[in-house]
């Protein structure tokens, strides 16, 4: 067996047992690992109607064939995935930083941990072996940073790898994540952090030496050195390296992708360049950041940062684009160290910067129209471009102190119904995203068809509107970029690229390599070269088909409409007057009713034909 | 020969076009840099922020895809263009 071990490692807190299954190989080649691989294991194991926090709920965190051997360039992410307790459908996170190697090398392909401790433990994972640890001393007193050091300091090794919860996870606010190597691999979204604390289990900590046997290994380095030429010189690889992906905020200012003031408006040019990396931009000389990079990658988009004299000082991680957008620009905040500094302080609590971010608009907007008051904040007077207000609140919510912020922290859509909010901007109860979806079209079919709510990442068929074409479809539309602004084929793209970033999620890379040599054809190469298969590019991609399939399925089985569910809030729905997407007209039906066809999903259910075809007759 | 340069995003709202045709002399050897040197000296419009004539193209702002097939770095620019080819141009973007 080359590029598995063969090998999921089974823990239940409830009854203190370690096991370890057998991996079989129609599994493997049906799922490959990460996401398709914990789709089908939640789908096959946890029922219908389980509370996302009960014991009945699984927890995966998983790796795929290019972990632990490999070192193909952006190979060092990791998934995890669950129920999720903020949307009730299927939950998935990536994560980047250290853990995806350690965890393999450990000798697992994946970890399922189901049940409930009855107190508060870590689970430490060593070459092939693994035991529960009492973590009494670290829950309710420790962050995500804290605990990370205690645990390392505990088991007398610094390279020991750790992926923590914080506060904000042990008290179950709904969109808590895993934030590892004190910032540097954070998995915020859909609450993952949040199952976790309500398994109490405060950590995993992974330290492994083994390296995962390749198939074929001289081709594999041939492989390698190629992607490697065309990477180290890619103008992506060194803009993304110089600048971080703060660069993206001031052109997505311009293209009008960029969330300002939770969406209402359509330019916001000074604030953003108080945000951004980039010529006369204020990122790179008020913070000084250094790029980090995570395992095996060559760009280093991470930003090490450190405020030492300050109000807002801190030292580890600086925001990416995403949280730039969501708490910086859809906030209206322009205070840069603010910003940062809030980045931090969810980081510490594990809260996700995206779902934060989208709350705090969410939750401005609520306060300008008066259906939050300065008393049901504790005194909290929450306006518009208020980073200090910004700040109290994510504290508030973190530590869940008052009635209201204890609401915001069950998630928009449970937040919007007590607090009588209309037309809340989540899917399903996820935010949307810094991806303001009348900007590039694909990306509305796209996040309201996301798999996991609302979500940048569930596709990012964006990337065909930027240029990443994808031949290997076979497909005539895609061998071309397609307009942002046009509906056209949109449905179509949408379909192929969450196949697509289904494959990337399962093998596991990270997408950035996809603007810096890593083609789909790439992709199979090394994928073969490791395992040891011969497949093709079309037939990986039905395995993406399946893979996407199967999560629709887990979320129909457990209470999806898709014809209700998989929508857009209506702010989307009307194009903005001004800006770079300014009258963009979008015939959302259209396109969706394009991705329904092209999916062979009558009214967004799956049909049996469909099933079939993919070999998922067990869910019929 | 006959090229067709489609422009995305920005690079179109600074062009003022979706699309131009070039008719260029079939006897000369012209590289993908020509083209968008080409594209930078006949359009009648401050351009700067994406092309500049001594470069042909500024580095990291904007991406070039040939023919469906993204061009990753500057050395690619030096590919041939051939009769019929298709170029489209974008800002460099991405992210998540």
């Amino acid at each position: 067996m080359s590029g598995y071990w063969g090998k999921v490692l089974r823990v239940d807190l409830t009854e203190g047992k370690i096991t370890i299954d057998s991996l079989p190989e129609e599994w493997r080649k049906a799922y490959i690992g990460g996401t398709g691989l914990s789709a089908k294991i939640l789908y096959d194991e946890v029922p219908a109607g389980a509370d996302p926090l009960g014991p009945e709920n699984l927890f995966i965190f998983s790796v795929g064939p290019f972990q632990g051997g490999s070192k193909v360039l952006g190979s060092g992410r990791f998934t995890v995935c669950a129920k999720s307790p903020l949307t009730g459908i299927f939950g998935e996170s990536l994560g980047g930083g250290y853990n995806a190697e350690e965890f393999k090398k450990a000798g697992f392909d994946a970890l399922v941990v189901k049940g409930k401790s009855q107190k508060p433990v870590y689970l430490w994972i060593h070459d092939g072996e693994a035991e529960l640890k009492d973590a009494s001393h670290l829950w309710g007193k420790t962050d995500t940073f804290e605990t990370e050091d205690a645990i390392k300091d505990e088991l007398g090794d610094r390279k020991v790898q750790v992926a923590p919860i914080g506060p904000a996870a042990e008290n179950l606010v709904r969109y808590a994540g895993l934030i590892c190597n004190y910032g540097h691999g954070c998995a915020g979204r859909t609450g993952m952090g949040t199952v976790m604390g309500s398994k109490n289990l405060k950590a995993i900590a992974f330290r492994g030496t083994q390296t995962v046997p390749i198939a074929r290994p001289e081709e594999l380095e041939k492989l390698k050195k190629e992607l490697l030429a065309i990477a180290k010189d890619a103008d992506f690889t060194k803009a993304n390296r110089e600048l971080g992906q703060a660069m993206a905020v001031v052109p997505r200012e311009e293209n009008g992708l960029l969330p300002m003031k939770n969406f209402l408006l359509d330019r916001w040019p000074d604030g953003a360049k108080k945000l951004g990396a980039g010529e006369g931009q204020d990122f790179n000389s008020v913070l000084k950041p250094k790029p980090d990079a995570c395992s095996n990658c060559i760009m280093g988009c991470h930003r090490r940062v450190t405020i030492s004299k300050d109000k807002y000082a801190m030292d580890s991680y600086g925001p990416e684009y995403e949280t730039l957008g969501m708490i910086g620009s859809d906030c209206l905040i322009d205070n840069l160290l603010a910003v940062n500094k809030a980045n931090e302080l969810c980081n510490r609590y594990s809260l996700d910067t995206i779902e934060f971010g989208g709350i705090c608009a969410f939750a401005m907007e609520a306060y300008e129209a008066g259906k939050i008051t300065k008393d049901d904040l504790g005194g909290i007077e929450l306006k518009w471009g208020d980073a200090d207000a910004m700040l109290a609140l994510l504290e508030k919510i973190a530590k869940r102190e008052g009635d209201v912020p204890r609401i915001l922290g069950e998630g928009m859509r449970v937040a919007a119904e007590k607090l009588g909010v209309s037309d809340p901007l989540h899917v399903n109860g996820a935010v949307v995203p810094a991806h303001d979806p009348r900007a590039f079209l694909s990306m509305a079919v796209a996040t309201a068809t996301s798999m996991k709510g609302a979500s940048h990442l569930h596709g990012f068929p964006e990337a065909i509107e930027l240029g990443v074409t994808f031949p290997e479809t076979g497909l005539k539309e895609l061998r071309e970029p397609l307009d942002p602004h046009s509906p056209t084929h949109k449905g179509l793209a949408a379909a192929k690229f969450q196949d697509r970033m289904a494959v990337c999620n399962s093998v596991i890379f990270c997408f950035f390599y996809e603007f810096s040599g890593l083609d789909f054809t790439r992709l199979t190469g090394f994928l073969n070269a490791i395992t040891g298969w011969d497949i093709l590019p079309q037939e990986l991609l039905k395995t993406g088909e399946r893979i996407i399939n199967l999560m629709n399925m887990f979320n129909i089985k457990h209470g999806m409409k898709p014809s209700r569910d998989y929508q857009l809030p209506k702010r989307f729905l009307t194009p903005h007057p001004k800006g770079g997407a300014a009258n963009v007209e979008m015939p959302f039906d259209d396109m969706l009713n394009e991705y329904y066809s092209v999916r062979d999903w009558p009214n967004g259910v799956p049909s049996q034909g469909k099933l079939k075809e993919l070999g998922l007759d067990f869910c019929l | 020969m006959t090229v067709i340069v489609k422009f995305f995003a920005n690079v179109k709202k600074l062009i003022g076009k979706d699309e131009i045709t070039l008719n260029l002399a079939p006897s000369r050897h012209y590289r993908i840099r020509d083209i968008l040197q080409e594209i930078a000296e006949h359009q009648n419009k401050d351009i700067s922020p994406f092309f500049t004539k001594e470069q042909g193209i500024h580095l990291r702002t904007v991406r070039v895809v040939l023919n469906g097939r993204i061009i990753y770095s500057l050395d690619s620019l030096e590919a041939t263009v051939q009769d019929g080819d298709r170029i489209a141009i974008f800002p460099l973007l991405a992210g998540g």
